[in-house]
Formats: structure tokens, sequence, C-alpha cells
């Protein structure tokens, strides 16, 4: 009962590989469907599993819920972008199958009160993920950055199993929130630093952050679209276990660390997707300074009491759910644009709104999101994070993000204002009706996000009186 | 019975050198490899520690939580085969698009100088 | 020291030191090789074929000679009945027990240790020649010497832990074998295929060691050695309640080696591979080291009376026995019908390679291990030869497909009449040949078992058996009888070179001599039971030294098999050969065709699921059209977003020219000219992004040890 929503992704990759293995090229359809079907499905089972209990070693508590949800329906999106997505549309069951088997991963994370459940968890998230990047198996570009993303993932995932051995030497136990032994101090100062290094890497902090970009403009969009939406939220739920409840005890020494890496992050990522002239790579870097924005999150939550924590952990939940719907929608977009024009170059964008008015829409609003104007869902988020590191002391940390973020209406504003420009021909862009259809659903919802602040703001108390 | 010190310090010349193997080596394959002792010296770490963590009386009493750092080396050695196996997939079709693991050879993606 | 009552263990240097050098010398020649191949590559030569391949077949000859040595001496010096040579040395010893590697000289070890070595020198002399002029051939052998011992490690092994070692060699070596025309892109995928699928059995037996481990500890005894586990089940310290579980696991393991029912994929792919390899891995490595692995732990599944029975336990500890026999009879079938609709030769044997295994696989479940064993010897004899006569006729030929071939009787008679000799063993030709009688064992065992459905059970072995026959003969008929179907022009079918010849007979020689020995024991134990109590009847004596009975050899209960054999060989002489015009309706039109059409498609799943999910389907994406073409196309694009977001992007055009490019411009250069500068960083190359990772983790640790006094106050 308790394993239902897993239970539900597994029983769908099987039915997925079935109908792939037997319709072959006609299976296209089915698989979507499938799939969404067993996204949605295990949704409503991870809302019926709210609150079941199974032993010490996880906790389905409202984190639980919403961030298995976060995950399951971002993978939508995957879905559907992955419909479009000439480049992966061959194997698609196969696709699938390691998308919901990344989900099932997200669901053991969320889960886990323990930190083996958590690790097997981030690694069933990070190995289909190396397989969904280097999909493309004649692509050099895909082959390429599955190679990268996968020696320096081995590499910190190594980092952070000698951190978790390291954390078990300090505290004499693998599950969540034990306390310090006497004399393990640098056993503790070993643990929390080689476990920061491996989760920044995941999260894509500076200065281990060279993988997204290169990433981002190697693999296939849809998959961009997984990284970007659905597996760096499973990644942000890893790092909120190991630091909100694994470590909970330690707020005092992790906050040092996070600030640095946040300061990093916001400036390096800004800055760079200044000179950028690809979208997907502006996309990327701006996916950095985002990480750092949540990351100002972690700081203020470790540094607070509980009304800061609050604070900060709404402001956490609403950059997420924000962060899937602009960035969902701002990948599917430019897909819109590559699979009709074959690159990502700016020059590409050029009189977008005169040849697709519904891509351009989609993108602008997506854009004006991630710049945080109100009242696209991007400005909520933001808002209650630099009013929780004020709140907790860091008023230089919000100054620095509120910088960042100036810095960012730059380089949006460029690819709108590119997209306003004249096309240099009139002709359409091909369009494909799904696409369109989470086009615009994303859009509206990016909109009126602030009608669900309301329910997030009940979850993040919920998940702040649940932490220890 | 060994001090456990001797073993955290082998485990900790194996994670260095795994490191310093990741850092230095230009063969794909012998990053895994290096990845791998890495693991190992985790692992070492792990089981070194439950030996000092478990119940002094233990054949006749135990519990499952004295086994927690062993049972979590068996889940590593599972994921490092997983690992393995994907990451030789990735070697494959690398070597099918490069012809060749060396790394420092592969760096189409980069930025651009303008 | 007495292990068990009536067992005793025996130290015998000698004995040892010469089971530890057939391990060692195929292992030192190995590593010798590759080291030749090192230096091959260093400096772009290539040592004479005639250096490289002596030093191989003489790694092999060198075990060969200790085995015989140690055969003869085993057999005639000790009473094998009671008596086990056994050597450990502790590796690693702690409070709580001891890791040993040690050599265990028992009937079942020495037996395969001179099967393996036997059917390996001859599979090394035939490559000598097969290999010819191939640019590796240094490696070949350094990788072929390095899997051969691996597996003499396997074999001799006295403890699991020792086992696994050795289990895990041959993994790693037999990768290299199969992949070893690695710059194809097929020979790579098959080997990475392979490793792949024998990891995941890997991990189980791993696990199922550590259980069994912890299992001994609990009880005061921690152990990893097959006779003191023995030893253990039979004074009672542990049950096999207790121990049916780790079995399952170690099962595991065996399932992934010996390519039983889910994970034998890997196997039919391995065909990649050079012949000799196929030959050998087929034979007696590898796929037979799960099978002997079984015959080792037993104890975990079966019940060992204490007069000669071997039952199925009661209660859970049931599953594991009935599983191993269940699976090994589904192999069995499977593994035969894929071989029914095959077409390339390899791949028929490689599929019936399967479907033996899984014969073997079920005697051993029912507790039959000398049974499983007997087919084992059998099997391993025949087919090494059948893939060497196979490699015979593709290196003729120079086509795997069975339809390139035919009429070849003419040009290789060599080849025909060992392959003859091979097939009939196969098909076990009744009473002259050695897989009739070992076949008829396994099927006897499974019919006097008490698994559920035991009868169930007998009957898809009979069919199978019926099938067995009917593939083979259609390998042989298509192969060497009819008319040549190869292209005359290109296409010269020659003699098989001296070597090869040389091979193929002493193969061929050695299935006549086990199929006279068989006959001898079986036919003649009914006469006289001195015989039947002598080393001539292989099968009860097998039994008896390691302390299992099986129903005797009885003409009745040969009749089914003699039935099926003869049914399944007329009928492939009568569609292929004869081509009798009723039997040809039957295969185009009938049973053949439409049995080969459920097998191509997967047991008849697609029409089900074509059935059951086309038409929702269909429903849900007409729906969908519909949707698009008036809801999208009509309201949403044409008025609300065409009009709304182009006036939206004139207002963020205004926005950006008038009010942000004041304000930014100034800021703007220097963050452009920072950008330009930072983005140098990032250079393309890993090695470089994995430094940075490293100067960051730098960077962190030492903040915090600056930080020392100030971080953890808490407690």
């Amino acid at each position: 009962m308790t394993w239902l929503p897993v239970s539900v992704l597994f029983l769908g990759i099987i039915l997925i590989l079935v109908v792939d293995l037997i319709f072959r090229e006609k299976a296209k359809v089915y698989t979507v469907i499938l799939s969404v079907l067993t996204l949605s499905f295990s949704s409503l089972m991870v809302i019926q599993t709210k609150g079941t209990n199974a032993g010490s070693m996880f906790f389905f508590g409202d984190f639980y819920v919403f961030f298995s949800i976060v995950g399951l329906l971002s993978s939508i999106i995957v879905v559907f972008s992955a419909w479009k997505d000439y480049s992966v549309e061959l194997d698609l069951g196969v696709f699938f199958s390691l998308l919901l088997l990344a989900n099932a991963g997200g669901i053991l994370i969320a889960a886990s009160r323990n930190f083996i459940p958590l690790y097997l968890g981030y690694e069933l998230v990070s190995i289909p993920t190396y397989a969904m990047i280097a999909f493309k198996k004649k692509n050099r570009s895909s082959a390429e950055s599955g190679l990268k993303i996968f020696l320096l993932g081995a590499l910190s995932s190594a980092i952070i199993i000698y951190g978790l051995a390291m954390y078990y030497g300090a505290t004499g136990t693998l599950q969540m929130g034990g306390d310090i032994i006497n004399h393990s101090k640098t056993l503790a100062i070993a643990a929390l630093v080689l476990i920061t290094v491996g989760s920044s890497f995941k999260i894509g902090l500076v200065p281990f952050h060279y993988w997204i970009a290169d990433v981002y403009s190697g693999a296939s969009v849809s998959v961009v679209n997984f990284l970007s939406a659905s597996s760096k939220k499973m990644a942000f739920a890893f790092v909120f276990q190991i630091f909100f409840v694994g470590m909970s005890s330690w707020h005092n020494s992790y906050t040092y660390l996070f600030a640095i890496l946040a300061t990093f992050s916001v400036i390096v990522g800004n800055i760079v997707a200044v000179v950028q002239d690809r979208l997907l790579r502006i996309i990327a870097y701006s996916t950095i300074a985002q990480a750092g924005y949540i990351v100002m999150g972690i700081v203020a939550y470790g540094e607070g009491n509980t009304f800061t924590k609050e604070l900060a952990m709404k402001g956490i939940l609403f950059h997420i759910t924000a962060h899937v719907l602009m960035k969902g929608a701002a990948i599917a977009a430019i897909l819109v644009v590559i699979s009709s024009t074959k690159s990502d170059h700016i020059n590409n964008f050029r009189g977008l709104f005169h040849t697709s008015p519904i891509t351009a829409s989609a993108l602008a609003i997506a854009f004006f999101s991630l710049m945080g104007i109100p009242p696209a869902a991007g400005f909520y988020g933001k808002f209650f994070l630099f009013l929780s590191l004020v709140e907790a002391g860091y008023e230089w940390l919000a100054l620095i993000g509120i910088i960042g973020s100036a810095i960012s209406i730059y380089y949006y504003g460029k690819v709108i204002r590119i997209m306003v420009d004249q096309p240099e021909s009139k002709e359409k862009l091909n369009s494909f009706t799904p696409i369109n259809v989470l086009l615009v659903v994303l859009t509206i919802l990016t909109l009126l996000f602030g009608i669900f602040t309301q329910d997030l703001a009940i979850i993040a108390e919920n998940i702040v009186a649940q932490n220890p | 019975m060994i001090p456990v010190e001797w073993f955290l310090t082998l485990s900790v010349v194996m994670f260095v050198g795994g490191l310093f193997g990741v850092l230095t080596q230009k063969n794909a394959m012998r990053i895994l490899i290096s990845v791998e002792i890495m693991l190992n010296a985790a692992n070492l770490a792990f089981m070194a520690f439950n030996g000092v963590f478990y119940n002094a009386d233990f054949p006749n009493s135990f519990s499952a939580s004295d086994f927690e750092g062993w049972v979590f080396v068996f889940i590593i050695i599972g994921v490092a085969a997983a690992e393995a196996a994907i990451g030789l997939a990735i070697f494959l079709s690398v070597y099918r698009n490069f012809g060749e693991i060396q790394i420092t050879n592969i760096f189409t993606l980069k930025e651009q100088e303008v | 020291m007495v292990v068990e009552e009536g067992i005793q263990v025996i130290e015998d240097k000698f004995l040892i030191n010469s089971a530890i050098l057939v391990i060692l010398i195929p292992f030192l020649t190995g590593i010798f090789l590759l080291f030749l191949r090192g230096l091959e590559i260093r400096n772009k030569t290539k040592f004479s074929e005639r250096l490289t391949g002596s030093i191989g077949v003489a790694g092999l000859l060198g075990s060969l000679i200790n085995a015989t040595i140690i055969i003869f001496t085993y057999f005639n010096k000790y009473d094998a009945k009671t008596q086990r040579v056994i050597g450990d040395t502790p590796f690693v010893s702690s409070a709580h027990g001891t890791f040993k590697w040690g050599i265990s000289l028992d009937p079942l070890s020495v037996i395969m240790m001179f099967l393996l070595a036997f059917i390996a020198s001859v599979i090394h002399f035939y490559a000598t020649e097969y290999m010819h002029g191939d640019t590796a051939y240094t490696r070949f052998f350094g990788t072929l010497n390095f899997f051969t011992g691996a597996m003499f490690g396997f074999v001799l092994a006295s403890n699991l832990f020792m086992a696994f070692v050795f289990w895990e060699l041959l993994g790693v070596s037999s990768y290299m074998l199969i992949g070893y025309y690695w710059p194809k892109a097929s020979a790579a995928s098959a080997a990475k295929k392979a490793f792949l699928y024998n990891k995941i059995g890997d991990v189980s037996f791993l696990v199922g060691i550590a259980y069994i481990w912890q299992i001994t500890l609990k009880a005061h005894h921690p152990t990893l050695d097959y006779h003191e586990l023995t030893n253990l089940i039979s004074n009672g310290t542990i049950s096999i309640n207790q121990l049916w579980f780790p079995g399952l696991l170690l099962f595991g393991g065996a399932i992934g080696k010996s390519a039983q029912l889910p994970l034998f994929g890997w196997l039919p792919e391995a065909m990649e591979g050079p012949t000799p390899v196929s030959a050998l891995l087929h034979s007696s490595t590898m796929v037979k080291a799960g099978l002997f692995l079984l015959s080792r732990i037993y104890f975990t599944f079966v019940t060992v009376g204490g007069h000669y029975e071997a039952f199925i336990p009661e209660g859970d500890a049931a599953l594991t026995a009935t599983l191993i026999t269940w699976l090994g009879v589904l192999t069995a079938l499977c593994g035969a019908l894929i071989a029914l609709t095959a077409t390339d030769i390899k791949k028929v044997l490689a599929f019936s390679t399967i479907s033996q295994l899984g014969y073997i696989g079920m005697a051993m479940g029912t507790g039959q291990i000398h049974v499983g064993f007997y087919h084992l010897v059998s099997h391993a004899t025949f087919k090494s030869l059948l893939f060497l006569c196979a490699g015979a006729v593709i290196h003729s030929v120079h086509s795997q497909e069975m339809k390139d071939m035919g009429g070849l009787k003419k040009y290789m008679p060599y080849t025909y009449w060992t392959m003859l000799i091979g097939l009939l063993g196969l098909v076990g030709f009744p009473f002259i040949t050695n897989g009739f009688y070992s076949k008829d064992a396994l099927l006897v065992a499974i019919k006097n078992s008490d698994i559920p459905l035991a009868g169930l059970a007998f009957t898809i072995a009979l069919i199978t058996a019926g099938i067995t026959a009917f593939y083979s003969s259609k390998l042989f008929i298509l192969t060497f009888l009819g008319t040549p179907r190869y292209d005359k022009d290109h296409v010269h079918p020659h003699k098989t070179g001296i070597r090869m010849r040389i091979a193929l007979i002493i193969l061929a020689i050695a299935v006549v001599i086990e199929s006279v020995w068989w006959a001898v024991g079986s036919i003649g134990g009914l006469a006289s039971e001195k015989i039947n109590k002598s080393f001539w009847n292989f099968e009860y004596r097998l039994g008896d030294l390691i302390g299992i009975h099986g129903a005797p050899f009885a003409l009745i209960d040969t009749i089914p098999s003699i039935l099926a054999v003869i049914l399944g060989i007329s009928l492939a002489f009568g569609m292929y050969f004869y081509q009798i015009p009723f039997l040809i309706s039957l295969k185009e039109g009938g049973f053949i065709i439409k049995l080969e059409n459920i097998i191509a498609n997967r047991f008849g799943f697609d029409k089900l699921i074509y059935v059951l999910a086309m038409g929702p389907g269909m429903w849900v994406g007409s729906k969908f059209r519909r949707f698009d073409e008036e809801v999208i196309d009509g309201f949403i694009i044409n008025t609300v977003i065409k009009d709304g977001s182009l006036k939206l992007a004139d207002y963020s055009n205004k926005l950006d020219q008038d009010g942000i490019d004041g304000v930014v411009n100034g800021l703007g250069d220097i963050t452009s000219e920072l950008g330009y500068n930072l983005r140098k960083v990032q250079t393309g190359q890993t090695s470089q992004y994995a430094r940075w990772m490293m100067f960051g983790l730098a960077l962190l640790l030492s903040i915090m040890t600056l930080l020392y006094f100030q971080t953890f106050t808490i407690k």
C-alpha cells in the first residue's frame, strides 16, 4: 500500500516497454498516453499514501507529497516535449521508461528518513539521467555531453558516498538527524564539506556548474527539459533532505558554505548569461542563477527561527513550483523553434511573434516570470526568499540576489526584443498541437500562480512543523 | 583487533589516490576505474566504522541498525555496477562517434571565443 | 579431522600442489601472453604464431597432465566415497570467522576439472589453426588461458568466497573474449550484454554468500566451506528452512551464468566471439559454472536423507527446488522452440545449449545432482565437438546461414562424420549415444520427483526431446545433405586443416568412448549386478560417491524418449530430406508455420494487446484532433494570443529601449566585459571541470577548517 506510487510507475514502465516492443513504429502515441496516465495516476497515489507509516526509515509527510508530485507532474511536460522532439522519437518507449524510473528515484528521495534509501533514490535519479542524456547514439554532441555528465557525476557521487561514510563515522548512525559523537568534529566537517560539494554538483552551483552549459547545449531539448524542470527538483529534494532533516542540528556550520556558493552562483550565472547567443546556453546559465536563489533559501532556513524558516520554505516551494512552470514552458517553446530551424541561435528567434504567436508569447511570459516581474509565478518565490534572508540577518546576500535579478532583465529582454523584430521570412513554423496545448496550459498557470500560493504556504508551514 | 584508524588511513589513501587518478588520467576508462577506487574507499570506511559501532555482544543479540554500514556497502556495490554499466554504454557511443575515449580530445561543446 | 560421519578429510600436499598448478599454469601463461601482447603493441611487431600458440597450448597441456595425475591418484589412492582431499589457507581472519583460499578435491570437482582440462586443451589446439592470421593472435590465447584458469579456480574452490572471486574473473575474461572483435559494434554490444546479464546474477550471488555467512555466524560456526556447511546441515546445527532463501539467491547467480530463463538473452549474442570461444563457453566453462555451483550447494534446496535419498523439503523450503526445476523445464522448452526457428547454424547450437542447460538445471532441482552432472559431462563433450564442427563449416563456406550450405558431405568428410557423431549425442539417439543414457536418466529423475506437477514437467521435457531431435536433424540435413545452395562462383568448400581435423577427431573419439562407457554401464548393469556397482555405471557410481541414488536404468523407462526422438528425426527427414508433399504442406500451411509465427510473435502477445490498445488509442486520437481544430485554432490562437501577445511584446520593447537600456547601459558594459572573461574557463575539457570542482572542494574545506572552532558548537 505504502509503495503504490512506485508500483504504479514500475507497472507503467513494463507496459510501455511491452507496447513499444509490440507496436514498434506505431507505438508513439500509446507510449505517450501510457506515460501521462502512469504519471498522473502515480500522483494520485502519492496523495492517497500521505501519512502512512512505514517504519523509521521513511516518512510520508507534506515534503514527500510536494516533491513527488512536482517531479511527477513536471515529467508530464517532459513527455509532451519528447513527443515532439525529433531526436528522441525513435525510441520513445525506452526514453519514457527511463523517465518513469527516475521518478521512482525522486519519490524515494522525498520519502526517506535514512541515508540508505536517500542515496539509493539519488542514484536512481542520476543513472537514468545519464542514459537519457546520451540517448542519441549517433550524435556527437549527445555522446559527448553524456560522457561529461557521466564522468563528473560519477565523481560527485563518489564524493557524496565518502561524505556519507564520514557522516556515519561522526554520528554512528545512518538515520537522519543523528547527533555527533564526542571527538568526531573533524569527521563531521569532512562529511559536511564532501556532501555539500557532491550535492552542489547536482544542483549546479558555481564552481561545480561546468557540466550544465555543455550538457544543455549538447543533449536533446526534451532531455534538457527533464534536467531543468524535473531532475533538478529531485536533486533539490535530496539537498533539502540532507540539510534540513539529516543535518538539522549542524545548521550553524553549513549556512556559511551555502552563502558563499549562492553568491558565486548568482553572480557568475547571470553575468555569463549576458554574453550568450544561444538560447539553450542562456537557459543553462539562468538555471545556475536560479539554483543560487533557491540555495539562499537554505541559508535563511538554517539561520533563522521558526518564522524565518517558514518564510524560507515558502520561498523555496514557490520558486520550485514556478521554476517548473517557467522553465518547462521556455524549453518547450525553444523546442518548437529548434525542430523547425535546427538551431537555437538567437537569430532564429527573430520575429517569432509574427511567425508563431503562441510560442513567442509563451516564451516571453516565461521570461517575464524568470525575471521576477509580478504577477508571473517567478515573482512570489524570489520575494519570499529575499524576505527570509533579510529576516535571517543576511541582508548582503539579499542584495546580491536583487543585483543578479537586475542583470537577468538585460539578457531576457534582449531575447524578447529580438522576437518582436520583423522576421526575415514570413514562413510559419511547424506547430504541433500537444506542445501548443502544453504551452497554453503552462502560461496560464504561470500567470495565475497567485491563486495557488495559499495552498503552497500551508504545505510549507506543515513541512517546517514536520522537520526535526 | 586492528584499530579503526588504520582502516581509515588506508581508506583516505585510496580516496585520494582515486581522486588523483580522476584528475590526471586522460582515458575515460581509467577515470571510471579511479572512481571505482574512490567508491571502494568509501566501502572500506563504512566497514571499519560499522566494526566500531556494532553491538559488542554481537552474535547473541543484535538489531537491524547494527548492520547499517554493511548493508550500505552492498547497496554501493550494486549501484557501482549499474553506474559502470551505463558508463560502458556511454563510452561505447562516444567511441563510435569520436573514434577514441581520450577525454582531452573530446571538447566540441564549449564556449565559443567571441 | 572428521568432518562428517563417514567422511574423512585428508591432507595431501602433493595432490594439493598439483591442483594449485592446474589453476596457476593457465593463469600465468595467460598473463605472460597478455604481457607479450603489450610488447607487441608497444613495438608494433607481432611474435610468431608458432611461439605464442605453443605457449597457449602448453599452458593447457600442463594443466591436463596435472589433472590426469590428480584424477588417477585420487581415485586409486583414496576411497572417493569417504575421503576428501582439502587444503585451506586463511586469507582474512577476524574475531568472527575466517575467509579462506582452499582447494577441495572430491569426486565432482576432480571429474569436472579433468573434463575441463581435456576439452579446453583440444579447443586450444584447434584454435591455433582457426585463429591463424588474426592480428591479435597473442591476445586471443592470453585471454583464453586466463579464462580457463579462472574456471579451474572456480571448480577447485573449497568455499564460496574463493568460488566468488573466480566467478568474477570468469565474468571479466568472458567479457574480453566475447568482445574479442571489439571494433565491430555488434561484438562490443554482445560483450556488454553478457557482462551486464552476468552482473545481475553476480549481485544476487554476493548477497546470497553474505546471507549464508550471517546464518552460520548466528549458529556460532561462521563458515563458507561446502564441506563444513554440509556438516552443519547433517548434524542439525542449521536447518534447510534457514538456507532455502540464500540458496535461492545463489541460484540467482547461476541463472545469470548458466543462461536460465529470464537471463538467457546474452548467450546467443555471445556468438560474436570467435568459434573456439563459443565452443569453450558452451561446453565446459562459463555456462556450466552456474550448474556446477548448484551441484556444490545442493544442501540449500534439497534434503539428503541418511540412506541415499535426495528429496525436496516440505514447506517454504520447497520453493527453491521447485523454482530451479520449473525454470529448467521452461528454459529447456523455450530454448528448443527458438532453436527450431533459428536459421544461423551457430544460433541453432546456441539455443540448443540453452535448452540442454535447462535440462540439467531441471535434474539438479529435483535433487538428483548426479544425474544433472551425468548429462553435464555428456553435453560438454558433444557440444564442444558440435561447435568446432560448425566452426569448420563456417570457415569453409564463409557464412553462418544454413540456407547458404547444403551438400557439404562430399567436400568435408571428416567434419561430416564428426558432426554426425556429435548430433547423435545431442539428439540422444537410442542405445548407441551418450546423450541417450544421460537424457533418459534426466527424464526418469523428473518423473519420479515430488515437485508440484511433475507429470506435466515430464511431458514438457519429453516434447523438448522430440523438438531437439527435429531441429538437430534439420541442421544436419540442411548443412551436409541435399543439393549445395552456396554461391558456387565465390565459395569453394575445402577440407578442414590438419590441426582442426585432429581436434575434431579427438573429440569425436571422446564422444564415442563416453557412449560406449555409458552403454556398457547401463545395459551391462541390467545383466550383472557387478557391473552395475563398478565404475562402468557412471551414474550409479557418481551418485554413490556423493551420497545420492536415483532410480536404476530400466528399459521400460526409455520407451517414451525413444518414441519422441524417432518421431522428431523422421519428421525432419520427411520434411527436409525426402520432402514428402504431405509433410511439406504441413510445414507450409499448418502446424510448423503456425508455431513459427507464434514464436516470432512473442507467443501471441501482440495480437491481444493490439486489440486491447488499438481501439481506445484511435478514439483518443480522434478526439484530440477535434479539440485541436475547433478550440485551439479557432479561439485561442486567433482571438486571444495573436492580438494580445503582439500588444504585450510592443510594450516590452518600449520598456526595454526607454527604461532599461538607459539604466543598464552603463552597468551593462562592465557586465558584458566580465561575462566575456568568465566564459573563457568553459573550455570543454572534462578533466579541467573536475579540477575546478576539486578547487571548490579545497576552498570549502579550508573555509571550514578556518572556522573550526566556531562550527558544531551544538553538543
